[in-house]
This record gives C-alpha cells, sequence and structure tokens, in this order.
C-alpha cells in the first residue's frame, strides 16, 4: 500500500464523485420526450400526407428521410477516415498464389462466405419494414471477407478474385449512388422549372417532386430509402475490408 | 433515500463509474496500446448512457409499426427513436477513428523501437 | 421493476471486465477481455428493446475491432513492462 496506490484510488474516487453530482439533473429513466413521439406518429400515417415518409420503421426513416444531411456528412466522414488508415497501410508487397490449407476446410470456407453475404444483402433490403439498415449490412459483409482471410491463409485473395484496386472502385460505386440519388431532384427542378430540394423523399404541397412510395403489392415502401441503403452498404463493407486485407500484407524487411 | 430511488437511477451511476476507471487508464498508464484501448472502452460507456435514457417502463416495443398494432397504441408504448439514431452513426465512425490510430501507433513502435511514454521521453528523436 | 434489476447485474459484470481490462499486464488478454465487454453491451443493448444497435455491436464492435487489435499486436510487443 505504498503512497501511488492510493494516489490512484483517491483520483478515481474524486472523478466519480463529480460525474455522479452532475447526472443528479439528468431525466428519470422511462418517460420518451415529444419530438421523439412526432417521429413516430407521422412516419407512417397516410392520413397526413404532408410530413409522413414511407417507411414503418421509424428508425429508417429517421435515418434517411428526416435527418438526411446528418447520414450524408457522416459518409463523408468515415470515407475520409477509412482513406487516412489506407493511405498509411498502402506500403506492402503484391499478393502471391499460395496453397492453403486442407480440403474440408476450403470448402467449408466458401459455403459460409455465400450464406453470410446473403445475409448483408437480405438485412439491408428489408430494413424499410423491420430492424436493418445500411451500416449493419456493411459490417456483417465485411465478417464474410475476414472469415475467408482468417480460415484460409492470405495467399487465397488472388483465387477469390478481389484485389485492392476492385475494393476501391466498388467504395466509389457506393458513393457515387448516394450522391446520384441526393442530387436528382435538383437537375429535375433545373429542367421542367417546378420546386424541388435535395435529398427528398416524398411529394409536399410546396414542392410536388416525390419518389413513388410503394413498390408492387404494398409490400416494400420507402421512395428512395432502399436504393440509398445500398449504396451505404457497399461503402462501409468495402471500406472495412480494405483496411483488414492492408494490415495483413507483410512488408519488405519488416519481420526480423 | 429509499430503495425504489437507488435503484432507478443506479444505472447512471454504474455507468459513470465506468467512465472514471476508463479515463483514469487513458491518462496514467504509459503504453500507447493501453490507451488506446481505454479510449474505446470509453466511447462503448457513452453509447450505453445514450440507449438507457432513451427507455420506456412498462411493455416497451421497438419503434417499429406492425400491422397488427394500431397508431395511439404504437405512440404510447414505443422506445425513443431519437435516441437510437445517434448511437448507429456514433459506433462505426469510433471504428474507423480507431483504426487510423493503430496506424498511428504502429508508425511510431517502428520509429523508436519501445511504445512506453517515458523512455520515448528520454529517446527525443 | 424485474427489468431494471436485470440491467443493473449486467452492468456490474461490465464495470468488472473494464477494470480488469486496463489492470493487466498482459495486452492480449486486455483485447480478449474488451471482446467480451462488447458481447455485455450487446446483450444490453438487446433487454434494452434495441434490435438495430445489437446487430451494429455485435458484427462490428466485437467482431471487426477485435481482429484489428489482435493483427496489430502481432507487429508490437505483447508484454507490457513495468
Amino acid at each position: 500500500m505504498n503512497i501511488r496506490t492510493v494516489a490512484e484510488i483517491l483520483f478515481i474516487a474524486s472523478l466519480f464523485l463529480i460525474l455522479v453530482y452532475a447526472m443528479i439533473g439528468y431525466p428519470d429513466i422511462g418517460f420518451v420526450r415529444p419530438l421523439g413521439e412526432f417521429y413516430l406518429y407521422n412516419s407512417f400515417n397516410e392520413s397526413n400526407s404532408t410530413w409522413w415518409s414511407a417507411a414503418p420503421n421509424a428508425l429508417t426513416g429517421l435515418l434517411w428521410d428526416y435527418r438526411g444531411y446528418d447520414t450524408l456528412y457522416e459518409t463523408m466522414v468515415f470515407y475520409i477516415g477509412a482513406t487516412a488508415a489506407v493511405i498509411f497501410f498502402e506500403r506492402a508487397v503484391p499478393l502471391r498464389q499460395s496453397k492453403g490449407m486442407s480440403m474440408i476446410v476450403r470448402a467449408s470456407a466458401k459455403l459460409m462466405f455465400i450464406f453470410i453475404t446473403t445475409t448483408a444483402i437480405v438485412i439491408t433490403i428489408f430494413s424499410v419494414k423491420t430492424s436493418g439498415g445500411g451500416f449493419q449490412g456493411g459490417s456483417i459483409l465485411a465478417i464474410a471477407y475476414i472469415v475467408i482471410l482468417v480460415a484460409l491463409s492470405k495467399g487465397f485473395l488472388p483465387y477469390l478474385k478481389i484485389n485492392i484496386e476492385r475494393a476501391h472502385l466498388i467504395r466509389i460505386l457506393g458513393l457515387v449512388i448516394i450522391i446520384g440519388l441526393a442530387l436528382t431532384p435538383v437537375v429535375f427542378s433545373l429542367i421542367m422549372g417546378i420546386n424541388a430540394y435535395a435529398l427528398q423523399n416524398q411529394p409536399k404541397q410546396w414542392s410536388p417532386f416525390g419518389f413513388p412510395p410503394f413498390l408492387g403489392l404494398r409490400s416494400l415502401s420507402g421512395g428512395n430509402i432502399i436504393p440509398l441503403s445500398i449504396g451505404e452498404m457497399l461503402q462501409v463493407g468495402m471500406g472495412f475490408t480494405l483496411m483488414f486485407v492492408l494490415l495483413t500484407l507483410k512488408e519488405d524487411g519488416e519481420e526480423k | 433515500m429509499e430503495l425504489q430511488f437507488v435503484i432507478m437511477h443506479l444505472p447512471y451511476i454504474l455507468v459513470m463509474l465506468m467512465v472514471a476507471i476508463c479515463i483514469y487508464g487513458a491518462i496514467f498508464k504509459s503504453n500507447i496500446f493501453k490507451k488506446i484501448l481505454a479510449l474505446y472502452l470509453f466511447t462503448d460507456a457513452v453509447n450505453l448512457l445514450y440507449i438507457i435514457q432513451g427507455f420506456r417502463l412498462g411493455e416497451a416495443i421497438p419503434p417499429t409499426l406492425l400491422p397488427e398494432l394500431g397508431l395511439s397504441e404504437f405512440v404510447s408504448r414505443s422506445v425513443d427513436p431519437l435516441a437510437q439514431y445517434f448511437v448507429v452513426t456514433a459506433v462505426v465512425i469510433g471504428l474507423a477513428e480507431m483504426s487510423t490510430l493503430i496506424a498511428l501507433a504502429i508508425y511510431t513502435y517502428r520509429h523508436y523501437g519501445t511504445l512506453e511514454t517515458k523512455k520515448i521521453k528520454e529517446l527525443r528523436g | 421493476m424485474i427489468q431494471i434489476l436485470m440491467i443493473n447485474l449486467l452492468l456490474v459484470l461490465c464495470v468488472l471486465l473494464t477494470a480488469l481490462a486496463i489492470y493487466s499486464r498482459d495486452l492480449l488478454l486486455a483485447v480478449v477481455l474488451s471482446g467480451a465487454e462488447g458481447v455485455v453491451v450487446a446483450i444490453l443493448f438487446y433487454l434494452l428493446v434495441a434490435p438495430d444497435i445489437a446487430l451494429i455491436q455485435i458484427s462490428a464492435a466485437v467482431g471487426v475491432a477485435t481482429a484489428f487489435f489482435v493483427l496489430a499486436l502481432k507487429r508490437l510487443k505483447r508484454y507490457e513492462e513495468t
């Protein structure tokens, strides 16, 4: 029990007491504020056609319709952050072909890869009805490639036809989808002369441009929410995969 | 201070204890990798705080309108969607920021040969 | 009432895992303990009726982050000096 341990415990205790004193004014658990109830009430309310976004899942409607600008800037921040990490890892040798592990491990890894990719796509497309979305699908897509890298050796990546330039291109494709759908109303309004805003989902009384709310038989809805989620999944998934692939490559003269 | 009051406010107190331990770990430990790990657990605790504040007592359902629910029953029983919206973006951005910090730590190790801040202060480039 | 009691118990487990992860001197043990803490936080997210965030926590914060840390630790030292 020297002086250093006592000083550390005193530091933690005093910091903890200051934070608890700051938390006394926080609201009680169990009550929802009125702004949250506004979003819940109007997210799939067909009788209120000024403020509805055609998504039964209130969280997906919040992400891409009510607060679409915040999600757009957050996508840009993630792209820049992943590019910074990729630049630091960029000095690497190119991949070689190698033999890998036994046949049982190879076959089961390929089967799991197909299942995990299907799960990622299904979670992204049905995000307007149940829980899911672009970010969730992108993380699950990254896990599919990590399973291949960990179960087999890294010499198997040329066999699966993924190289670094293709991953960069898929990332840019996801961003192009998002920005293209965001700027379509602006181009439309410049040509036709009617009022329209960027990232607009449903037609309002003062700007009559909108995407169709129901896609066939009233089972999937949402206007431009589903293509935006697919773009987000491609961008996030390939960003994680790129950082992971570049981390595992060996460099020249680095391991002694 | 009866028992009901303490149990209803105990989640906030425990999360603040976790935050205090993580801040101690980020300041007083001298290994750079351990500082990065403590910062990552810090963001985990703050996301937990957001979701605890948006909970609703009684029978709670997720913020998704199922076809058999009426609109007024759905609004009076569901959980706050605004609290979950901030956490969804925060988790993914936290992961991208951690990977950039790890890249900088690998560069520091390759340049100085050690990862302790006390020895780096003596080496000086 | 029972809900808040369950949440309190899991939070106590969370605090214990965090303290152990920062105290230990073997860095690989610290990374494994932070992965276990991520699983407990995912269970907490499910009990607090937030299924979207439980999906993100399990796939990104437990799967991808633990893999990053373990692979980065291969190029650094495993044991922390005094």
